[in-house]
């Protein structure tokens, strides 16, 4: 029952859906790690319920290199309460999510609606 | 033999069974003519609801009415008010109240009596409810950022529910014009349009919002003179 955003990617000189390799992913102001030197071809990202937007640092090596990225997504949230045994959850619609530049060239919006059922939701543009 | 001779005795064979059935029609007739249409009118009192906070999280009371019709079909309405208050395991405390309605059929499966007063009965109903609850002190599903909204309950949230439940159940004289019933109910919810922030946790007369669900009705029928 993950409220989470998933992100895939798609390289533009390629023209299909990629993978990444040596990610690594945590959000800034966290101490802990999404992905830890991971091979990925999506990345699941929770929004912070509290505040209304997130920053999360995406690292990848490449031929030797270490690239970093930041993405900055914007939103709104709602509460939602689900049942009496499984509590309440917080969805949220998406405004924008913007990279620095470093890694993803741009970022697409699918679907702005962040709830507990997993769908594409933004393609982040290679 | 000539034919006219085989002429006679096919008739003399057809004649008498054509008149045996044209008697067993007559009979038939006769007897579906002797149930007339309106056999009365029941109305029912739940037992079991206005008592509810003693055995379970909610309470009601409500009313209902059946027409017996040539002692094989019952189509029946319930009115019907519910209240729920329940609190979580993990604190989140619902509170719920609002009306309900009703409405079906029942067949007579086997009776007793001229007028169906002993009964065992199956039937189909359909039933709908608008009602409005509130939820507190709320409790969230854990994140990786470890931070919950600021908001703690949600006040006020209105909903409706449509629903079937199929039923069997008895009815028995006990005296004069009362009678008592008990009917088995197998639920389900058919729609559910949830309040802003939630899915509704109780649907009044229908019970929590679970499905497939079984339930159980108890009645007293008072039997109207007309």
């Amino acid at each position: 029952m993950d409220v989470k955003v998933y992100c895939s990617f798609y390289s533009q000189t390629l023209k299909k859906a990629v993978q990444i390799d040596s990610v690594t992913v945590w959000g800034v102001g966290s101490d802990s790690l999404i992905y830890s030197n991971e091979t990925v071809s999506e990345l699941a990202l929770e929004l912070n319920p509290k505040v209304q937007e997130t920053k999360y640092v995406v690292q990848a090596i490449a031929s030797g290199y270490l690239f970093k990225d930041t993405l900055t997504l914007k939103y709104t949230n709602q509460p939602w309460f689900q049942s009496m045994e499984c509590g309440c959850m917080v969805f949220s619609t998406l405004e924008s999510i913007v990279p620095t530049g470093t890694i993803f060239q741009s970022a697409t919006i699918l679907n702005p609606k962040i709830i507990n059922q997993k769908t594409k939701h933004v393609v982040l543009n290679i | 033999m000539s034919s006219s001779i085989y002429k006679t005795l096919f008739l003399c064979l057809i004649l008498p069974a054509t008149f045996s059935v044209s008697a067993a029609d007559k009979k038939k007739e006769e007897e579906v003519v002797k149930v007339p249409l309106y056999q009365g009118l029941q109305i029912g009192f739940d037992l079991v609801s206005p008592a509810g906070y003693l055995i379970s999280d909610s309470y009601g009371a409500s009313i209902k009415a059946d027409i017996n019709l040539w002692n094989k079909y019952f189509p029946t309405v319930e009115l019907g008010y519910a209240d729920f208050n329940k609190t979580s395991e993990d604190g989140i405390n619902c509170t719920s109240s609002g009306q309900y309605v009703k409405v079906g059929i029942n067949k007579a499966l086997s009776y007793g009596g001229n007028k169906a007063e002993n009964l065992f009965f199956a039937g189909i109903h359909y039933g709908f409810s608008t009602f409005s609850y509130n939820l507190d002190n709320l409790v969230y599903y854990p994140n990786y950022w470890g931070a919950n909204s600021d908001i703690n309950s949600l006040q006020d949230q209105k909903a409706t529910t449509g629903w079937i439940e199929l039923v069997a159940g008895v009815r028995v004289l006990v005296f004069g014009p009362i009678s008592l019933g008990w009917t088995a109910q197998y639920k389900s919810t058919l729609h559910v349009s949830n309040g802003e922030n939630s899915i509704p946790a109780y649907i009044p007369g229908y019970g929590e919002n679970f499905k497939p669900k079984l339930g159980m009705a108890f009645h007293l029928y008072y039997k109207l003179p007309f």
